[in-house]
C-alpha cells in the first residue's frame, strides 16, 4: 500500500510537471530607462510582477522567494556575435513576517528592506527599480551605441532544496520575463 | 583482461559517484544550507548515472537476448544466474524500501502536530496581543506628542521626501528653528529611535533621530493615504538586525487657523527582551509554517531520492548479476569450448586457468584429461603407423571388416590383390564395393556366406578375374571378438596364390603324367616288339585260317600299344614344362583356319563365325591355341547327337570390365549341354561323359588357356547345348590399342 501510494505520488509528481500549465507573461518589464548620474550609469525600470498560485502559496506559508534581476550590456558586432561588457545580476528576496503580518522585500546587496501591508504591494516595490548603478559611465558610454537588456525571474534554485524538483519541473515556478532591451548612447 | 578492468573500474566509480550523490541528496533534503546549492546539480547526476546504469543494462540484456536466439552456450546459463542474482537482490531490497517509505512518511508526519501548531499559533497570537498593547501605548502617547506639537507654532523649509530617497538629487540644505530642540527633546521623552514630523505629502520638515541613519525613515504612501483619510497608523516592522521596531504615524492636529497640516511620525524600538522573544517566536513559527508546508513536497523528495537509491541499487545489482554470471560462466563456457574442440578432434587443446578456486580445478583437470588423451591419442596413432607400414609390408592382403561388413581397414597388398585401383573402400560395405569393382564379387560371394556363418576360423579358396587374368585367393577369416559374447568384426587374410596353386597342380598332374608315362609306356615297347616279333616268327608258319587270326590279334596289340603310347604322349605333353612361343597373332584368322580344317572334314556341320573385326592381335603361342580351338570344336562335334547337322557359332570380341580389357572368345554348339552336377568339374583331368577319350582335353584347354593368363569355363546356353568361353588379358595384345575398346573405355 505504501509503495503504491509512492508509485502514486510519483506519477502524480510526473503528470504534473508533463501537464502544467504553462504561466503566461506574470512578469512583464514594462519599462527601463538609463541615465547617467555624476560618473556613473543608473538604471530606473518599471517591472511588473504576479505569483502564480503555487508561488503566492509559498509566500504565504513563509517561503522566501528569490527574485533576480540580469542586466546585460553589450556591443553589436558585424559578421560576429555581439561581445558582452557586463553581465549584473540584482536579487531580492520576498518574504512574509507572520508575526508583524508585513512583506518585506529586501535588497541582497544593501540589505536594504521595505515592509509591505500587502504583497501587491510588495510586488509593486520589488519591480519598482530605482537608480540600480550597473556600471561606470565612461566605461558604458562610448563612441557607439551598447545594448542593454534586462531580465526578471524567480530565483529557483533559493528555494528549499525539497520545493526545487517541483520547481524546476513544473511550469507554475517558471516565472520569468522575456529580455527587455534598452540602447545606451551618448 | 584490461577493458574488463576498465569497464569494471569505470562501473564502480559509477557506482560510487552514484552513491555518494544520492547521500548528499539526502542530506540536502535534510539540511539546505549545507549542501543545498549542489540539489539539483546532485539530482541531474543521480539521474544521469541511473541513466548510464539503464543504458548499460539495456545493451547487456539485448546482448545476452542475442545470445539466446543464437542459442550460444552459456547464454541460458548466464539468464539462469542474472535471473536468480536479481531476484535475490530485489526482493529484499523491495522489502526494505517498502518499510523505509513507511517509516519515512511516518516519520516524516510525526514532525508535524496539531498541538504544536495549535501551540504556535497561540503563542504567535500571545506576542501579538502582548505586542498590541504596547504598540496602543505607543499609538496614544505619539498622539499626546502630537496635540503638544499642535499646540507650537511651527515654521521652516521643506525637505522633500523624494529628494531624499533619490540619491542623484541634490538635498537642499534646511534651516532648522528653535523648534527643533523641542522635537529633540520630545523624542528623549517618548523613547522613540526617530522622530519625523511631515507633511501630509510625505515631505519632510522636522526629524530627529537617536540613531546615525542620515536619513530619517518616512512614512510610506499606504500610510499617508490613512493618515488623510484621519486615522492613525501603527505596525510592527522587522527591521533586519535591529529587530523589531514599531512604526506609528498620526496627524498633528494644528488649531491655528492657515496653519498647514502636518503628521508626526515616530520609530519606536522594542525592548531587547521583547525583541528577543518576538524574534523567538517569529522564527519558530515561520519555520514551522514553512516546513508544515514543503511537508508533501519533503516526502516526495524523500520518496524520490529512496526510489532513486532503490532504482540504483537494482541497476547496480543487475549490472553486477551479469557481470557475475559472465564471470562466472566464462571458464564453463571455455570448458565448453574446450570440449567441442576435442569433439571435433582437436587434442591440443588447453584452457587458461584464470582461478585458483573449484572451477580453476575443473579447468586443470581439463588440461590434464586433453593432455592425457593427447598423448594416447599420438601414441595410438604411433601404433597404428606401425601396423600400418606392417600391413602395408605384408604381402597377404588384410581385409577388416567390422558388423555390418563395413570395411574399416584393407592394406595395400589386398588393394593390389583385389586389383581395386584407386577405389576408395575403407567404409564401404563388400556389396558396394562389389558395385564398383565388378570382378570382385566372386571374392566376395565366396567370403559372405562365410563370415555371415558360426565359425570363428575358417578358410576357402576364391577365384576371380582381374586385370591380370584369373587369380586365386586363399582367405583365412576370423571372427574379432573383444568379449566373450559377440563378434564385433572380421578380418580375412587372403594370399594370391595362383601361382602357387598351378605350380602345384602343374607338379602334381606333371609328376602323375610322367609317372604314367614311365610306368606304362615302358612295358608298351616290349609289347609292342613281342607282338610284332610274334607275328613276325609265327605267322608265316601257321595256317592261313591261324594266320589271319594270329594278324588280327597282333595287329590289334600293335595297334592298341601305339593308342596308349600316343596316350602316353599326350600325358607327356601335358606334364612337359610349358614352353610359350608368345607372339602377335590375330586371332580370328587363327579360328578361321582351324574351323576351316574342321569345315573340310565335316562338310555337313555348319560353323557360323561372329569375328569383331577390329579385334587387337593378341600375344599367345599360336600352336597351342590352336589345340585348344581343335580341342573345343572337337569336342563340340563329338557332343552332338548323332544324325543331326552339327552346328557351332564362334564369337569374338573385346570387352571392359573391372578387370581391364580383355578378348573373349565363345564357341557355341548346339549339342546336349553339360550336366549340372559336371560344370565345376569338366576342365578337371579325366572327367569326360565321352566312352572315348583321354579325359585331358579341356584339362589341356584349361592348361593352355591359364598358361597365357586367360580364363576358361563352360555353361549351358540359354538354348540347347552349351557354350566354352575363353578370356585372354589384353596386356597380351601384341601392339597398339584397341580402337573399339579404347572408346567404350573413354
Amino acid at each position: 500500500m505504501i509503495v503504491l501510494n509512492s508509485l502514486v505520488r510519483v506519477l502524480w509528481f510526473a503528470l504534473m510537471c508533463v501537464h502544467g500549465t504553462a504561466q503566461a507573461d506574470q512578469i512583464l518589464i514594462n519599462r527601463v530607462t538609463g541615465k547617467i548620474v555624476g560618473d556613473f550609469y543608473f538604471v530606473d525600470a518599471d517591472v511588473h510582477l504576479e505569483l502564480s498560485k503555487d508561488a503566492r502559496d509559498a509566500v504565504e506559508s513563509g517561503v522566501p522567494l528569490r527574485f533576480s534581476f540580469d542586466f546585460q550590456v553589450s556591443r553589436s558586432r558585424q559578421l560576429m556575435w555581439d561581445q558582452q561588457i557586463l553581465a549584473l545580476r540584482r536579487s531580492y528576496r520576498l518574504e512574509r513576517h507572520a508575526l508583524a503580518n508585513k512583506y518585506v522585500v529586501t535588497d541582497l546587496v544593501s540589505q536594504r528592506r521595505a515592509v509591505l501591508t500587502s504583497i501587491e504591494d510588495a510586488l509593486e516595490e520589488l519591480g519598482r527599480l530605482r537608480n540600480v548603478t550597473i556600471g561606470k559611465a565612461d566605461e558604458l558610454i562610448l563612441k557607439d551605441a551598447l545594448n542593454g537588456r534586462l531580465q526578471a525571474k524567480l530565483d529557483i534554485e533559493a528555494l528549499p532544496a525539497p520545493l526545487r524538483p517541483i520547481a524546476y519541473l513544473s511550469p507554475s515556478w517558471h516565472l520569468k520575463s522575456a529580455w527587455h532591451s534598452w540602447l545606451i548612447a551618448r | 583482461m584490461k577493458s574488463r578492468f576498465g569497464v569494471v573500474g569505470g562501473v564502480a566509480l559509477l557506482s560510487i559517484s552514484l552513491l555518494t550523490s544520492l547521500v548528499l541528496i539526502s542530506a540536502a533534503i535534510q539540511n539546505s544550507e549545507r549542501f543545498g546549492a549542489l540539489f539539483s546539480m546532485l539530482l541531474i547526476t543521480n539521474c544521469l548515472g541511473l541513466l548510464g546504469f539503464v543504458v548499460l543494462l539495456v545493451i547487456n540484456v539485448r546482448q545476452l537476448l542475442g545470445q539466446l536466439r543464437s542459442r550460444q552456450p552459456g547464454a541460458r546459463f548466464t539468464l539462469r544466474m542474472v535471473v536468480i542474482f536479481v531476484a535475490l537482490s530485489v526482493l529484499p531490497l523491495l522489502v526494505l524500501y517498502t518499510f523505509s517509505l513507511d517509516f519515512l512518511t511516518r516519520g516524516v508526519d510525526s514532525w508535524f502536530d496539531a498541538r504544536i501548531d495549535r501551540a504556535l499559533q497561540d503563542a504567535l497570537d500571545l506576542s501579538k496581543n502582548a505586542l498590541d498593547l504596547r504598540m496602543r501605548e505607543l499609538l496614544s502617547k505619539t498622539e499626546e506628542f502630537a496635540e503638544e506639537l499642535a499646540r507650537g507654532s511651527e515654521s521652516g523649509a521643506i525637505l522633500n521626501l523624494d529628494a531624499l530617497r533619490n540619491p542623484g538629487s541634490t538635498i537642499v540644505a534646511n534651516s532648522w528653528d528653535s523648534n527643533s530642540t523641542d522635537l529633540d527633546l520630545l523624542r528623549q521623552r517618548s523613547g522613540a529611535e526617530e522622530l519625523t514630523v511631515a507633511s501630509p505629502q510625505g515631505r519632510l520638515i522636522e526629524t530627529s533621530s537617536s540613531g546615525t541613519e542620515l536619513i530619517p525613515t518616512l512614512p510610506n504612501s499606504a500610510m499617508l493615504l490613512q493618515l488623510r483619510q484621519g486615522r492613525s497608523y501603527i505596525g510592527l516592522e522587522p527591521l533586519g538586525d535591529s529587530g523589531f521596531y514599531v512604526r506609528v504615524a498620526v496627524n498633528i492636529l494644528d488649531t491655528n487657523l492657515g496653519s498647514e497640516q502636518r503628521i508626526l511620525h515616530a520609530l519606536y524600538p522594542l525592548s531587547a527582551r521583547m525583541n528577543s522573544l518576538a524574534e523567538s517566536v517569529e522564527h519558530a513559527y515561520a519555520k514551522y509554517n514553512e516546513l508544515d508546508y514543503l511537508r508533501d513536497k519533503l516526502k516526495l523528495s524523500f520518496i524520490m531520492t529512496l526510489t532513486l537509491v532503490l532504482l540504483s541499487s537494482i541497476a547496480i545489482a543487475t549490472w553486477a548479476a551479469f557481470f557475475s554470471a559472465r564471470r562466472l560462466s566464462a571458464p564453463i563456457l571455455d570448458l565448453a569450448a574446450g570440449t567441442l574442440a576435442i569433439a571435433e578432434g582437436n587434442y591440443t587443446t588447453t584452457l587458461p586457468v584464470t582461478s585458483t578456486d573449484e572451477i580453476g580445478l575443473l579447468v586443470s583437470s581439463f588440461n590434464t584429461m586433453t593432455g592425457r588423451i593427447a598423448g594416447a591419442r599420438a601414441e595410438i596413432e604411433a601404433q597404428n603407423r606401425y601396423v600400418n607400414t606392417l600391413l602395408s609390408e605384408l604381402s597377404s592382403g588384410v581385409l577388416a571388416l567390422d558388423q555390418e561388413f563395413r570395411i574399416t581397414t584393407l592394406n595395400d597388398s589386398g588393394r593390389q590383390i583385389l586389383d581395386l585401383g584407386e577405389l576408395s573402400v575403407i567404409g564401404a560395405t563388400l556389396d558396394e564395393m562389389c558395385e564398383q569393382r565388378e570382378h570382385v564379387r566372386p571374392f566376395v560371394e565366396g567370403i559372405s556366406a562365410l563370415l555371415a556363418g558360426n565359425s570363428t576360423r575358417w578358410q576357402r579358396e576364391v577365384q576371380i578375374f582381374n586385370r591380370g587374368g584369373r587369380r586365386i585367393l586363399m582367405c583365412r577369416g576370423t571372427a574379432l571378438s573383444f568379449n566373450a559374447t559377440t563378434a564385433q568384426g572380421n578380418v580375412i587374410v587372403f594370399d594370391d596364390i595362383t601361382a602357387l596353386a598351378k605350380g602345384q597342380r602343374d607338379a602334381a598332374w606333371s609328376e602323375v603324367a610322367r609317372r604314367l608315362a614311365h610306368e606304362i609306356k615302358n612295358p608298351l615297347t616290349p609289347i609292342q616288339l613281342s607282338a610284332e616279333r610274334l607275328r613276325q616268327k609265327y605267322l608265316s608258319k601257321m595256317a592261313p585260317a591261324d594266320a589271319e587270326t594270329l594278324d588280327r590279334l597282333t595287329s590289334t596289340i600293335v595297334q592298341q600299344v601305339d593308342t596308349m603310347k600316343s596316350m602316353v604322349n599326350t600325358f607327356a605333353d601335358y606334364a612337359r614344362p610349358p614352353v610359350i612361343n608368345q607372339e602377335p597373332v590375330d586371332l580370328n584368322a587363327l579360328l578361321a583356319g582351324v574351323v576351316d580344317l574342321y569345315k573340310s572334314a565335316n562338310p555337313e556341320a555348319e560353323f557360323l563365325l561372329e569375328l569383331e573385326p577390329s579385334l587387337p592381335a593378341v600375344s599367345i603361342d599360336a600352336s597351342r591355341f590352336r589345340q585348344v580351338f581343335n580341342n573345343l570344336i572337337k569336342n563340340a562335334l563329338e557332343a552332338h547327337p548323332a544324325g543331326t547337322p552339327a552346328k557351332m557359332t564362334i564369337t569374338t570380341r573385346g570387352l571392359i570390365s573391372s578387370a581391364g580389357h580383355h578378348v573373349e572368345i565363345r564357341l557355341a554348339d548346339c549339342g546336349e549341354g553339360i550336366k549340372a552336377e559336371m560344370i565345376g568339374s569338366t576342365f578337371e583331368p579325366y572327367v569326360t561323359n565321352k566312352t572315348r577319350g583321354t579325359g585331358l582335353g579341356l584339362a589341356i584347354v584349361k592348361k593352355i588357356v591359364e598358361e597365357h593368363g586367360g580364363m576358361v569355363s563352360l555353361e549351358n546356353n540359354e538354348g540347347p547345348g552349351a557354350s566354352a568361353v575363353i578370356q585372354l588379358p589384353l596386356q597380351n595384345i601384341a601392339h597398339g590399342g584397341h580402337p573399339d575398346i579404347d572408346r567404350k573405355a573413354s
